[in-house]
């Protein structure tokens, strides 16, 4: 539902043409993948050994949640439309506020009394809100020149993980915290990548915290827990998955019969764990695979002693901040003007490029924030992992020809 | 401009309206329709459960729980590498994982390691699978669809899995939930201290265990009969003191005698005809997991244990992980003459003797050595203890026997990766899968049970009697007999001789990997001698911890955020 009232009526000043308040309120939901979930389900389950032959074991393999339900995700809106100085200048801002409740979510719970170790349950409640400008200024138009450009930055205020608590067939869930994702072989098993915590940012990346490598070559972490050894509870928030700002700048000129249109984007605020980093930083390992170029950084500055670990460990050294700015788009193109009742009405030669370029301190191969688990179905409450298996994005140039008959 | 507002407007009327429409359609959906799902291509309890069949198939959910005794990622992890006889080194790039095989073997495990949540889950799985299948058969009985006599036997052989898992869960954790009753099972079960789970899993099994075939052939292999039942009760009670305070050494001795006096089972002459491939039907077995590579999956200590390069010598179908190895002292332990040991392959040529180990150069399925690739170069700067390197290079010498180094060197980070006599002691086939071996292993066999017996006797103070148990299996093994069970532990030879210590080692020699090291270690009270055994560490965050709380597990921290009524064990 939405309504809108225009305040340019009432202002009655020409340079303001358009000046519209309205806002917006909608409900939608989000349904699972699957069917059946809300039952307690049994599955094969390994065999039997009975009387010197086999029978096919069933055990459960989901518990029973008659109260599943859609996820519901609540979005209000206000925005402001505007259009000043005869609409050479124009736009509109937002806010929005999007509350994603009963939201889905495999709870570990209490077994016994349940059969099984996980159950679906509605209870997660996350909130985001933001900002969101989009402006265009026509900024020059004489003659043979045109040259406009658009700005739409969008601000993320707020991206909470509200509660992860509620009961479950009588029991107290309460998830303070919970570690999610995993770093993965060879040797970095069961090491966890997220902590998604109630009342905190989506998206805190977990690991332990680097503090040298010694003269002898130790890797020396931060004894955070203060008890003398490294462990998992030293583990801490090292960094956030989620960028604060999305930036994208156009600029469109045109010359005569030449046009040219620039797009940047930028994206701002997010960190990415560098698994390849994290994996492969490792100089001992020169006889066994090809060692990232940055490992040679991986030894003490005084004593010049080389790490003398041969297994990767994720710390917060290989978290690194993800700002960039990129040259998406960047066309060039050139119209013949034709004489009327040719062949062709119009014919425009072009060149264009694609993913141009970054600008970027993150040493990886793509500081894009990634929303969401590639390895665990974009498991969206554990973003900000740059998994091993990211390829290049491609780069492409075109040059081409259009002809409008 | 005006225009465009009016648009606006109109956008939002239809919006609203294809909104109120939408909640329409939704009230008169919920107000006509039967919403209940059926199902068709699921199986829930409700559809299940009608033949005699499925009976059976039901009653199977209860033993396929045991596939994980011998996984690596749980109770033999637990059981096995906090132990002197086992060790998951951090080598290479692989086993570090956090830390948490290092924190196992020098006892400062945390409640976030994963191990503790495995452990948990394998007790409470068969738990919870037994006492739903237990109250599933009274529905059936109730309801006139089961005759009371064959549920009956079905019943007394849940009760039976079922203190199995108990014992399991009061043995790692101690102080755990009691839930018994499948229907009226609390929300959140509180923690109940471990005297009162123990004196109730006796008093069950107690109950249940005569009501158990005493047949010992196919219609009982790889389930719990009366025998079983009775090793079971014997392990209990073995315990006794360690979880309720009041030894019953009695008890053992009678519940051994049951099994001894029954005339059913007996030592096989050949020790390795227990571990064989085609192991099943051994005459010492009582209660076994019939483990296949194809409908019995799980037990993994190929994968785990073997180095890269033993893929060669067995023509796996999928190259070993190099983890878990057994630890110097425990492997010297072993006499050489001891037909257990086995012996290692050397550069003429593989090992001739099976053995609980597998040692010393590795050779091919197909004839020549075993290479390291990735073996170890000298690394003399290294602090605070520099690297040697392997001093015979390339060829792949698990242990490094018959060289000046140690068979391990170091616990981590940078382990040698053909460190470690590896853990043999099963038939490794040729061409098989080293993640799904075909052995069938079993949880309790007769040598154990005569074992037990021994250290009941010897408790109350009958070492002549003990020593003729004990010297049974000696005899079996090739070693000679023994007239004192005092002697020097096998993790501290040059220590000084304990009571008992001779029995203590004969204990650990035969029932080695076998998942009953920690228990028998904590009985003994030597659980927290630690750091007599563990691995030198040069890994400066590491550490070991000796007090005596290690003696019970912590409950994993997501364990305890999803009941809060769960009492956290102390130290933790």
């Amino acid at each position: 539902m939405g309504g809108g009232v225009d305040l340019a009526h009432f202002l009655n000043n020409e340079a303001v043409n358009v000046l519209k308040l309205r806002a917006s309120y909608g409900v939608t939901g989000n349904q699972p993948g699957s069917s059946y979930l809300s039952l307690l389900r049994l599955g094969p389950s390994g065999n039997f050994f009975y009387n010197g032959e086999f029978v096919p074991g069933y055990a459960p393999v989901s518990n029973a949640n008659p109260n599943l339900k859609w996820e519901k995700k609540s979005e209000f809106d206000a925005g402001l439309d505007f259009a000043f100085l005869n609409s050479k200048l124009y736009g509109s801002l937002d806010y929005y506020t999007r509350t994603t409740t009963d939201l889905l979510f495999e709870y570990e719970v209490p077994v016994p009394p349940n059969l099984y170790t996980r159950a679906l349950v509605n209870l997660g409640e996350i909130r985001s809100s933001g900002l969101e400008l989009s402006l265009t200024w026509n900024a020059v138009e004489s003659g043979d020149f045109t040259y406009n450009m658009s700005l739409t930055p969008s601000y993320n205020l707020v991206n909470k993980l509200v509660s992860l608590s509620g009961t479950y067939n009588g029991a107290e869930l309460s998830y303070g915290t919970r570690d999610l994702g995993g770093m993965g072989a060879p040797g970095q098993s069961s090491v966890p990548l997220v902590r998604a915590e109630e009342g905190k940012p989506i998206g805190q990346l977990w690991a332990l915290v680097y503090k040298e490598i010694d003269e002898n070559g130790n890797l020396i972490f931060e004894d955070v827990h203060k008890d003398g050894t490294i462990d998992p509870l030293d583990r801490q928030v090292v960094g956030h998955g989620l960028p604060k700002l999305l930036l994208g700048f156009g600029n469109n000129f045109t010359y005569k019969n030449w046009d040219l249109s620039i797009f940047f984007r930028g994206v701002f605020g997010h960190d990415l764990i560098n698994s390849y980093r994290a994996f492969y930083e490792v100089p001992q390992m020169i006889k066994s695979y090809n060692l990232p170029k940055t490992a040679k950084n991986m030894k003490n500055p005084k004593t010049g002693v080389y790490l003398n670990n041969s297994s990767g460990i994720l710390s917060s050294y290989h978290v690194e901040n993800g700002d960039f700015v990129a040259l998406d788009n960047m066309s060039l193109g050139y119209n013949f003007k034709l004489p009327a009742g040719g062949q062709f009405n119009k014919i425009r030669l072009y060149l264009a490029g694609n993913n141009l370029f970054y600008i970027t301190g993150y040493k990886g191969v793509d500081p894009n924030p990634r929303y969401g688990d590639i390895e665990d179905n974009n498991n969206p409450l554990v973003p900000g992992v740059d998994r091993r298996n990211t390829w290049f994005r491609t780069r492409s140039v075109t040059f081409g020809a259009n002809f409008v008959f | 401009m005006k225009t465009m507002y009016i648009g606006r407007i109109k956008k939002y009327l239809v919006l609203s309206t294809v909104t109120i429409f939408t909640l329409l359609v939704t009230i008169i959906n919920q107000s006509c329709t039967n919403l209940d799902e059926e199902l068709y291509d699921s199986v829930t309890p409700s559809n299940f459960f009608t033949t005699q069949e499925e009976f059976i198939s039901a009653l199977g959910a209860a033993y396929t729980r045991f596939a994980d005794w011998a996984t690596s990622d749980g109770t033999m992890a637990l059981q096995e590498t906090t132990t002197d006889e086992m060790v998951v080194p951090t080598r290479g790039q692989d086993w570090d994982d956090g830390g948490n095989w290092r924190r196992l073997h020098l006892h400062s495990w945390t409640k976030e390691d994963y191990q503790m949540s495995n452990g948990w889950d394998f007790g409470f799985a068969g738990v919870n699978t037994a006492n739903r299948l237990i109250y599933q058969f009274q529905t059936l009985v109730g309801s006139g669809q089961v005759d009371q006599e064959l549920a009956d036997a079905f019943i007394a052989e849940l009760q039976t899995v079922r203190g199995f898992f108990y014992w399991q869960l009061i043995d790692m954790f101690g102080n755990v939930p009691l839930v018994t009753d499948f229907a009226n099972a609390e929300s959140a079960p509180a923690t109940k201290p471990r005297a009162e789970v123990y004196s109730f899993v006796v008093s069950d099994l107690e109950a249940a265990v005569p009501k158990l075939s005493k047949a010992v052939d196919g219609t009982t292999y790889g389930r719990m009969n009366y025998y079983a039942g009775k090793t079971l009760l014997a392990k209990l009670y073995l315990n006794a003191q360690v979880y309720s305070g009041t030894a019953q050494w009695d008890k053992v001795i009678a519940a051994c005698d049951e099994v001894i006096n029954s005339g059913k089972y007996s030592l096989e002459n050949n020790f390795f005809a227990n571990f064989n491939v085609n192991n099943s039907g051994s005459k010492e077995f009582i209660f076994a997991i019939p483990y296949d590579q194809v409908f019995f999956q799980g037990f993994q200590y190929g994968i785990k244990s073997l180095h890269y390069g033993n893929q060669d010598t067995y023509n796996f179908t999928a190259q070993p992980w190099n983890g878990f190895c057994s630890l110097e002292e425990f492997y010297n332990s072993f006499d050489d003459a001891d037909i257990r040991k086995g012996d290692a392959g050397t550069l003429t040529g593989p090992a001739t003797k099976r053995g609980t180990f597998l040692a010393g150069y590795q050779w091919k399925a197909g004839g020549g050595l075993v290479m390291d690739d990735g073996y170890e170069v000298p690394q003399p700067n290294r602090q605070p203890v520099p690297l040697l390197g392997d001093p015979d290079g390339a060829p792949l010498n698990l242990g490094n026997i018959g060289s000046t180094q140690p068979q391990i060197n170091e616990l981590g980070p940078q382990a040698y990766r053909q460190a470690g006599v590896r853990i043999g002691k099963w038939e490794y086939a040729l061409g098989s899968q080293p993640q799904n071996m075909s052995n069938d292993y079993a949880v309790f066999r007769y040598a154990d049970v005569l074992l037990m017996k021994a250290e009941a006797l010897f408790r109350k103070g009958n070492e002549d009697q003990a020593l003729i148990l004990v010297n049974q299996i000696r005899a079996r093994a090739g070693v000679p007999a023994l007239t004192s069970l005092d002697g020097p532990l096998s993790y501290d030879m040059t220590g000084p001789v304990v009571p008992g210590g001779e029995l203590f080692n004969e204990i650990g020699r035969e029932m080695a990997f076998e998942n009953h090291k920690r228990t028998n270690l904590i009985r003994w009270g030597f659980f927290t001698d630690v750091q007599k055994w563990v691995l030198p560490f040069y890994n400066p965050g590491d550490r070991i911890e000796t007090g005596a709380f290690t003696k019970l597990f912590p409950i994993h921290k997501d364990k305890i955020s999803a009941n809060s009524n769960l009492t956290q064990n102390p130290g933790y």
